[in-house]
């Protein structure tokens, strides 16, 4: 169950990103971000940002982040992690993850999602697809990343009713 | 595309956006026109200064982006910006505007690209840089399509109004741009 995350959560996160073998953390266009410390990773999750967790007791199971929210463009950047294994097309917990992603959107006002994935990120590529992603294109060897440039997945999912005239 | 000789007719030279291009700067990025192709909406004097501001204090190491004014003759002639300059991945996102007078279009678009990848590919060692171009601005697109390659279309990404259009993303790296110079100029 996704949750708005709290500057509790913030502080949760932030320690798992210290030790999970979850990576890259955060997966921008502009990226990959410099090891950040506590003041950055807050800022990231909050600047122009809304954080959603799951947890089930203390344990966090994943995270989603809408980032670079643009107001007058309607839009945002998600990223998506879980923490062991992303959800199976048509299971709950991909329900669950459209729910309070559709949720995030009315509140912030977003009617277009960009997702960034690595080429080789399989599992989040399938889950974006089932959740309505469109691909859009490949950035080419644009991500630098444990040694080695990484080809960037462009998708979208729009709302009903944003299309291009 | 131009002759290499009529682009040898001409010298460019590059600098640092300082504090004397400040009104210069206001005037630019104030242009309606210019404004239509840079900016994902209308600008307020306010945002214009602080972004004017921000331009000619900017050091690129530390803030990521670098203004780059190409004079011809002591004559502005073309705004470069280097934004996003990601020096893990190498890359950084570009945009230029070209002032009209002489030389005008395909010579100094030309000539304009020639320094970007020079102080991208040569000076800055920069990998690779992509640019946003908006849908509607087709002299752009075709033009940069000598250069550079569309690597994404991003559906409905900008609002016009009650309208949407689609934004493309072009990539350049230093292998295509020479590529490109090459099969230009041969």
């Amino acid at each position: 169950m996704f949750q708005p995350a709290g500057a509790k959560e913030i502080r949760n996160l932030f320690k798992q990103y210290l030790n999970s073998s979850y990576e890259p953390f955060f997966v921008d266009i502009s990226g990959p971000e410099l090891l950040m410390n506590f003041r950055d990773f807050s800022e990231y999750c909050r600047q122009d940002a809304a954080l959603w967790i799951s947890a089930q007791g203390e344990t966090m199971d994943g995270f989603f982040l809408l980032f670079d929210i643009q107001p007058e463009l309607a839009l945002a950047n998600l990223d998506i992690v879980y923490f062991s294994g992303f959800p199976r097309a048509g299971s709950v917990e991909v329900a669950a993850l459209v729910t309070a992603l559709r949720k995030a959107c009315r509140q912030t006002r977003v009617t277009r999602l960009q997702l960034l994935a690595l080429a080789h990120e399989k599992e989040k590529l399938a889950l974006a697809a089932s959740l309505g992603f469109q691909q859009e294109g490949i950035l080419q060897r644009h991500f630098f990343h444990k040694g080695g440039y990484h080809d960037l997945i462009v998708s979208a999912r729009m709302e009903r009713g944003r299309h291009a005239s | 595309m131009p002759r290499r000789s009529e682009v040898k007719e001409y010298h460019l030279v590059a600098c640092r956006a300082e504090t004397r291009h400040q009104d210069l700067l206001l005037r630019w990025y104030g242009d309606s026109s210019i404004q239509k192709v840079l900016e994902d909406g209308p600008c307020t004097t306010k945002y214009l200064h602080r972004k004017v501001t921000q331009l000619i204090s900017s050091d690129p190491f530390r803030d990521g982006q670098c203004a780059v004014i190409l004079e011809m003759n002591s004559r502005p002639v073309a705004l470069i910006h280097f934004m996003w300059i990601n020096w893990i991945s190498r890359t950084a996102e570009i945009d230029f505007t070209l002032l009209s007078g002489k030389p005008h279009g395909l010579v100094l678009g030309t000539m304009t690209i020639d320094k970007v990848a020079q102080i991208a590919f040569e000076e800055f060692n920069l990998r690779k840089l992509y640019a946003f171009i908006y849908g509607d601005n087709r002299r752009a697109l075709r033009f940069l399509g000598h250069y550079m390659h569309t690597e994404a279309v991003l559906k409905a990404y900008l609002k016009r109004g009650r309208r949407y259009e689609d934004t493309y993303v072009l990539g350049l790296t230093p292998a295509e741009y020479y590529a490109a110079v090459e099969r230009h100029y041969k």
